[in-house]
């Protein structure tokens, strides 16, 4: 069965995009390219490329968690109450992310376990969780911020460096396991058939609950790095996180409803939709027009995505006749 | 929907006392983004004989019986205006970073900008608008952006409160100097700016004027003591202030730099 390259290797699709994008920025605004803005650019991004590591799992497993704008919020708080009681910003790392872990254990029980649908769940707690957070932090930001708390304690310079690497790391990590190793691959067959999974022996509850709490606690991990950056934690930070991130996700080509999607792609949405907004300013695009085309590049992204589907399922269709 | 609602037995030395059991209810209430359907129940409360007051956001203009405008877009504008001139006396390209390119109450300010900038200060130019998302790492990553693509701005004019620190901290951690930052925000937030000299003024209608003008009104509008089509309003330590219609317009704009920002706790 012969298939189009762009529609079997959906990834490339999104690579050749971005290919496009960064041969017209090389043209007409060569001062993309520069380090600084490299760096600034890979830094503000960094949080929702976390973040979508966690949430191509749960994706996979055919669940969605719209509430990690809301952990993150939380895990920020944490990090930043703990920092100005004087603890070290690497203990109040770990905290934000067993916080956020705990946050992302509620959500994948009641998932899991009680079966209510994750969107519900997770919209729940979306709103639960921040005004929660908003009733005890009554509003102000956290300032005052002991002089060991900007980049982790590090020089700015190999904070950046750091932050690279683990979250190298973190990528390599989860592309080599979900493709070689079997918690790898039992989370690609929770995805694509429940049931069948459980026959076999897959304990498809505690998959979909460890997506969740990996998740949380990779909120928790983005929250502090991310946090550190600044010298005061605003109380309502992460709004609209959680809408970055599943766009990357699906932008990446991992199916919407479970069972299909690579890190390789998540990655690469990350990159393109993370890279568009400034490329625009760079480029002198008018503001306006800026969710337009953000709008119009996930639509083109998720036709494509579908057309792949259809021509699977045709494909499969025709594999079943006989003869 | 957050409503104050205050019965006549408010009694205190320091205010004109209420009588006892006249039965006097004054409502005076935030209509944010609802003003539709707010509207309409507040014709029904006036039709029952309630006085409406509206405050920092208003109603359909039938629906109450005074506007208590913090201050008006041009208020704001040409305060900011003024002020990037006062900081760019040679003239020069300043950038706007703003909440959401759909905000009302922000485009509104965003012309008023452009029109105070195009009659007094030929020699001033908006070189770019951006939104924030009324996010302050949105905000810190736009002022990254700007920064380096309009490398002749000399003043960032932040009008969402987050993205005034948000600003701030992109041009103190690029090490530029001489770009400053202006807007409106919070006192709190923009403290360590203000000190570290990046953000030279930001502006704020006085939120404690703003309590003492709703609440003072309520009471002269429950002795009907407001006389229809006055321009004029004395409401006592603020003073005489002006009328455009039935909106009470509390001033201009209060100024917050270095000298005045730590006795702000808010």
């Amino acid at each position: 069965m012969k298939r189009a390259l762009l529609t079997r290797h959906y990834e490339l699709a999104v690579l050749v995009t971005i290919a496009i994008l960064a041969v017209v920025l090389a043209f007409l605004a060569p001062g993309y390219f520069s380090l600084g803005n490299l760096t600034d650019l890979f830094l503000a991004n960094m949080p929702v490329m976390l973040i979508a590591l966690g949430m191509t799992l749960i994706i996979l497993t055919g669940q969605i968690d719209i509430s990690v704008g809301s952990i993150f919020a939380i895990c920020s708080i944490v990090v930043g109450i703990l920092a100005r009681a004087g603890v070290h910003p690497l203990v109040g790392l770990l905290a934000a992310c067993a916080a956020g872990a705990a946050c992302g254990a509620l959500n994948g029980s009641l998932v899991a376990y009680l079966r209510v649908p994750s969107v519900v769940v997770t919209l729940a707690t979306m709103v639960a969780l921040r005004d929660a957070l908003r009733w005890q932090t009554q509003g102000p930001w956290i300032g005052n911020l002991p002089a060991t708390f900007p980049w982790l304690g590090l020089s700015q310079r190999s904070y950046t460096a750091t932050v690279l690497a683990l979250v190298s790391t973190l990528v390599f990590v989860f592309i080599a396991g979900l493709r070689y190793l079997r918690i790898g691959r039992i989370v690609f067959a929770t995805g694509s058939n429940d049931a069948a999974a459980r026959i076999i022996g897959i304990p498809t509850e505690r998959v979909v609950l460890s997506t969740f709490v990996i998740t949380g606690a990779l909120t928790g991990l983005s929250a502090t790095l991310n946090s550190v950056r600044f010298n005061q934690i605003p109380s309502n930070t992460g709004l609209g996180l959680e809408l970055k991130v599943i766009a990357a996700v699906a932008i990446g080509g991992t199916a919407i409803t479970g069972g299909s999607g690579t890190i390789v792609g998540t990655v690469l949405g990350v990159v393109l939709l993370g890279s568009i907004g400034s490329a625009l300013t760079f480029l002198n695009v008018s503001t306006y027009w800026e969710k337009a085309i953000q709008g119009g590049i996930i639509l083109a992204a998720i036709a494509i995505r579908m057309k792949k589907n259809y021509r699977e399922r045709d494909a499969n269709a025709i594999d079943a006749l006989p003869g | 929907m957050p409503t104050l609602s205050m019965h006549s037995r408010a009694d205190s030395s320091a205010w004109p006392k209420f009588r006892n059991g006249e039965g006097m209810l004054l409502l005076a209430l935030l209509a944010v983004e609802n003003k539709g359907s707010i509207s309409t129940v507040l014709r029904k409360a006036r039709q029952h004989g309630i006085s409406v007051l509206t405050w920092d956001a208003d109603a359909e203009p039938d629906a109450r019986d005074y506007f208590l405008n913090q201050a008006t877009p041009e208020g704001i504008a040409n305060a900011l205006t003024d002020e990037a001139a006062r900081l760019m006396p040679q003239g020069g390209q300043f950038a706007i970073i703003t909440g959401a390119l759909s905000a009302e109450n922000q485009n509104q300010w965003i012309a008023n900008i452009r029109k105070r900038q195009a009659a007094r200060y030929p020699n001033l130019s908006v070189a770019t608008i951006q939104p924030s998302d009324d996010d302050r790492d949105k905000a810190f990553s736009q002022a990254q952006t700007i920064l380096k693509v309009f490398p002749q701005v000399r003043l960032i004019m932040a009008i969402s409160a987050p993205a005034v620190p948000g600003a701030a901290e992109a041009v103190q951690q690029s090490g530029r100097k001489g770009i400053d930052v202006i807007g409106l925000s919070l006192p709190a937030i923009c403290k360590p700016y203000a000190h570290s000299g990046v953000v030279q003024t930001i502006f704020l209608w006085n939120t404690r004027d703003l309590g003492y003008l709703t609440v003072y009104a309520g009471f002269l509008q429950a002795q009907k003591k407001i006389p229809t089509a006055a321009t004029t309003v004395a409401v006592g330590r603020l003073g005489t202030l002006q009328m455009r219609g039935t909106e009470i317009v509390l001033g201009t704009p209060l100024l917050i730099n270095q000298a005045n920002i730590d006795s702000l706790n808010f």
